[in-house]
């Protein structure tokens, strides 16, 4: 399958891959932009000439040296801790979810959510400076309490796209997860109401600021008004 | 639902045979732990296996057939296998056979009492059998602490762990013995031993036991009616060396204990112990070996009483600058002068003392640094003990300005009470109305006058002292910090996550590998180890000190109201 190009809730573009391994298997990875000669050099200079203005100030040469490893430490830490090369997510039928962030130095950082504990894969929103994102987040399931939800874990942290314009990726999650309906949380005053269609799955989203849309995943493109402030219950197409 | 086959690595090369392994019916999972070779007689072979469930009790069975041939596939030999179905009748059976040298296998299963014949996806999982049998697998923080986790909901992944881990007699036999099964498993070349474990197994036993019987007579020693008269009592339990020495001891007790570990988290505390001493002990005994090289301790001594002398003469130059007019604020002569003097005669005494007390300073420092050689928390605490002793004089100036300033500042509220008309009820706790007679609102207002301007004076001294003491218990902190931290640290577990970072396992990763289609999809499952931070956290070995319970503010609220303040206390202590 091949690739397609998004762009980010930060603003870069974004490379989204879809694989199927088997009937039971998919993975889905996304590959942030790399990092750019131009930023590099441009934060590499900057530093130097700082330190060899305070060199002239102070006429001490560790300056000099100092800045050196600074410039040397601090790539290796962004390389190693920061930068994200791609982020990919494996969902393996009745065994479970791998998410894995693999960096720009190599290291891959791998957490893997057993079915068991998997409650539901939402897509939530949040308010980030003066917009809202949407993003998918797992919710995993609380031992103790049945209805509850222990904790959220956010997907594709650093490279988020946006979701409501792009099916295909929902339809990776949605065919592996049973067939469920996706229920996005609920968050104080607004409510929303929850749809199941005859073939694939519907998700009905109601956002803050009274934005009202229904999107529908592996079945054309469907748009449905309601009203904000329902109580929860179904309605049949 | 799909079937998972957890496939060892090792026995990817070996000859046809059987399968043999655990069968989860609920995670409809198969962990398959050897391949049993032919020719087998299949009594024996129960015989064995339920030998194997008895000591190990995992329900160990025949799971299924393996067929590994170089050439076309046999008509005959998968007529045979499917044979064997019958005679060890396991529900499914499964069939897993190679050709050549293709890497993608074909794996079908036979059901025999299914009602639905509809074909089950099959997943296999490749997995290493030596890794997954040593690792040990951490649930996550949160899950660990809720303790009322039934077992059918444990993680599918722990069951596998569990089932490798407890099957170990099962990989004790290698080819070479001559029995009537023979295996493959991940030992079947050869079992692994190890000459230096084997030695120091065989060694730890007598030294355990003459190391219980020092320690049963050292604590005796300790606990001897002799050391407990008062003055003695008191002196070790300000001493912070004694507590480090008891702490010590106690873990040296730990060690030598010749109870076996019941399970991972004693053996690993126990590893940790034993790490973290034998570093501590070797650092010791290489600062002593520095001490005492050119005579570095000599020096040492020969400088610590002019230090000792310079200290006195600053806290005098201090003083002499106080009874003047410090910052441009005047004092209140008298007053001034009195507490200047007592000071400074406080100081001469200290003084007189030292230098009574120098001619020995330098042998007590030379039999004192050997103590080193026990460890390097120890020498870091005789060197907090020593700042202690030997600001002993701020210590005392503190609690003097403290104890003043404390009576001045509760005088004056309870006159300023008396001055607005009104009277502190102990019995109700709190402030009444009461009337007073004449000669006592006019002695008590002469009083409460006095109090107020003579507590500008009070307070400075006051403050500078507090300053002081203050410092000194911020340098104190600082060592009790470092010494905490060696005390604590769990080396051996985090030297076990840098080179054997698969025995302290999170969890698990995949990876998927080559697929072919029509074939059952192949990953291969890897121990994921666990974070460096969660290492600490989980495993560090409890310390005797609590840190300050009190918050900024409370303290600050002390330091306001002259109460003296013990912001480091040691667990065990009473609350002042």
């Amino acid at each position: 399958m091949g690739e397609r190009r998004y762009r980010s809730a930060s603003g870069a573009l974004v490379a989204l891959r879809r694989r199927q391994h088997s009937a039971s298997c998919r993975e889905l990875a996304v590959r942030c932009p790399r990092l750019q000669l131009r930023s590099l050099s441009a934060v590499t200079s900057a530093v130097w000439l700082a330190a060899y203005g305070l060199f002239v100030l102070s006429e001490n040469s560790m300056v000099l040296s100092a800045a050196i490893f600074i410039t040397l430490f601090g790539l290796i830490i962004y390389l190693h801790f920061v930068k994200v090369d791609q982020e990919s997510l494996l969902v393996i039928g009745s065994l479970g979810i791998q998410v894995t962030s693999s960096y720009a130095s190599g290291r891959e950082s791998t957490t893997f959510i057993e079915m068991g504990q998997v409650k539901d894969v939402v897509i939530n929103e949040a308010i980030h400076m003066q917009k809202v994102i949407y993003y998918l987040c797992i919710l995993l399931q609380d031992p103790g309490d049945p209805q509850g939800v222990s904790e959220v874990v956010p997907l594709f942290q650093v490279s988020l796209t946006e979701w409501w314009i792009s099916p295909d990726l929902w339809s990776v999650c949605a065919c592996q997860l049973s067939k469920r309906i996706f229920i996005p949380l609920q968050v104080a005053d607004y409510s929303c109401l929850s749809l199941s269609g005859p073939s694939g799955w519907v998700l009905q989203h109601c956002g803050m600021g009274g934005i009202r849309s229904l999107i529908e995943l592996c079945t054309g493109d469907v748009f449905f008004i309601c009203s904000p402030f329902k109580e929860q219950g179904t309605v049949s197409i | 639902m799909v079937l998972k086959v957890f496939f060892p690595s090792c026995c990817s090369s070996a000859e046809s045979g059987i399968l043999i392994g655990r069968w989860i019916s609920e995670q409809n999972s198969a962990v398959i732990l050897a391949v049993v070779h032919f020719p087998f007689i299949p009594v024996q072979v129960k015989q064995y296996l339920s030998e194997v469930q008895r000591v190990t009790k995992v329900s160990v069975s025949v799971l299924g057939s393996w067929s590994n041939s170089k050439q076309e596939k046999e008509e005959s030999l998968s007529e045979f296998l499917e044979d064997l179905g019958t005679i060890f009748s396991h529900e499914p059976w499964i069939q897993i056979s190679k050709e050549g040298d293709s890497k993608f296998w074909s794996c079908s299963t036979l059901q025999k009492q299914s009602n639905n014949p509809k074909e089950e996806e099959i997943i296999l999982v490749y997995y290493d059998q030596r890794k997954v049998m040593l690792s040990h697998l951490h649930p996550p923080l949160a899950t660990a602490t809720s303790t009322d986790h039934k077992a059918d909901d444990a993680s599918k992944l722990s069951a596998v762990f569990d089932t490798v881990a407890k099957s170990k007699i099962l990989f004790m036999t290698d080819r070479y013995d001559d029995g009537p099964i023979k295996l493959t498993h991940w030992q079947s070349d050869g079992v692994e031993a190890s000459i230096i474990v084997e030695l120091m197994k065989q060694a730890s036993v007598p030294a355990c036991m003459l190391l219980t019987f020092l320690l049963s007579l050292i604590s005796g020693i300790c606990r001897s009616r002799v050391l407990k008269f008062w003055p003695l009592s008191f002196l070790w339990s300000k001493l912070s060396t004694c507590e480090q020495l008891g702490h010590r001891l106690q873990h040296l007790q730990v060690i030598s204990s010749n109870k076996k570990a019941q399970n991972q988290t004693q053996l690993m505390r126990k590893a940790n112990i034993f790490v973290s001493l034998l570093i501590d002990v070797a650092l010791g005994i290489l600062l002593m070996s520095w001490l005492y090289r050119k005579n570095r301790i000599g020096h040492l001594a020969d400088t610590l009483i002019p230090v000792a002398d310079h200290v006195a003469e600053e806290l005098q130059d201090l003083l002499q600058w106080l009874m003047g007019a410090p910052a441009g604020l005047k004092m209140n002569r008298a007053l001034d002068q009195v507490l200047g003097r007592f000071f400074l005669y406080h100081i001469h005494l200290w003084i007189s003392y030292i230098h009574l007390m120098s001619p020995f300073i330098e042998m007590i420092l030379w039999y004192v640094g050997l103590s080193a050689c026990l460890g390097l928390t120890v020498a870091l605490c005789i060197l907090s003990d020593i700042i202690a002793l030997l600001t002993f004089h701020i210590y005392c100036f503190y609690v003097y300005g403290a104890r003043l300033y404390c009576l001045k500042i509760y005088g004056l509220s309870s006159l300023w009470r008396l001055f607005r008309g009104k009277k502190w009820n102990v019995l109700r706790q709190r402030v009444d109305s009461c009337s007073y007679d004449l000669d006592q609102l006019f002695i008590g207002t002469l009083l409460f006058t006095i109090l107020l301007f003579l507590l500008p004076t009070t307070a400075l001294y006051y403050l500078v002292f507090t300053l002081l003491r203050l410092l000194v218990v911020i340098v104190q902190g600082l060592i009790h910090l470092l010494v905490d931290l060696i005390d604590s640290l769990p080396l051996y577990s985090i030297i076990l996550r840098l080179c054997r970072s698969y025995r302290l396992a999170a969890g698990v990763k995949f990876r998927v590998l080559e697929q072919q289609d029509g074939k059952p999809l192949r990953l291969l499952m890897q121990v994921n180890p666990l974070s460096y931070g969660s290492v600490i956290q989980t495993y560090r070995l409890p310390t005797y000190s609590c840190y300050p319970k009190d918050s900024w503010t409370s303290l600050c609220k002390k330091l306001f109201l002259g109460e003296l303040i013990y912001p480091w206390k040691h667990k065990g202590e009473k609350q002042d």
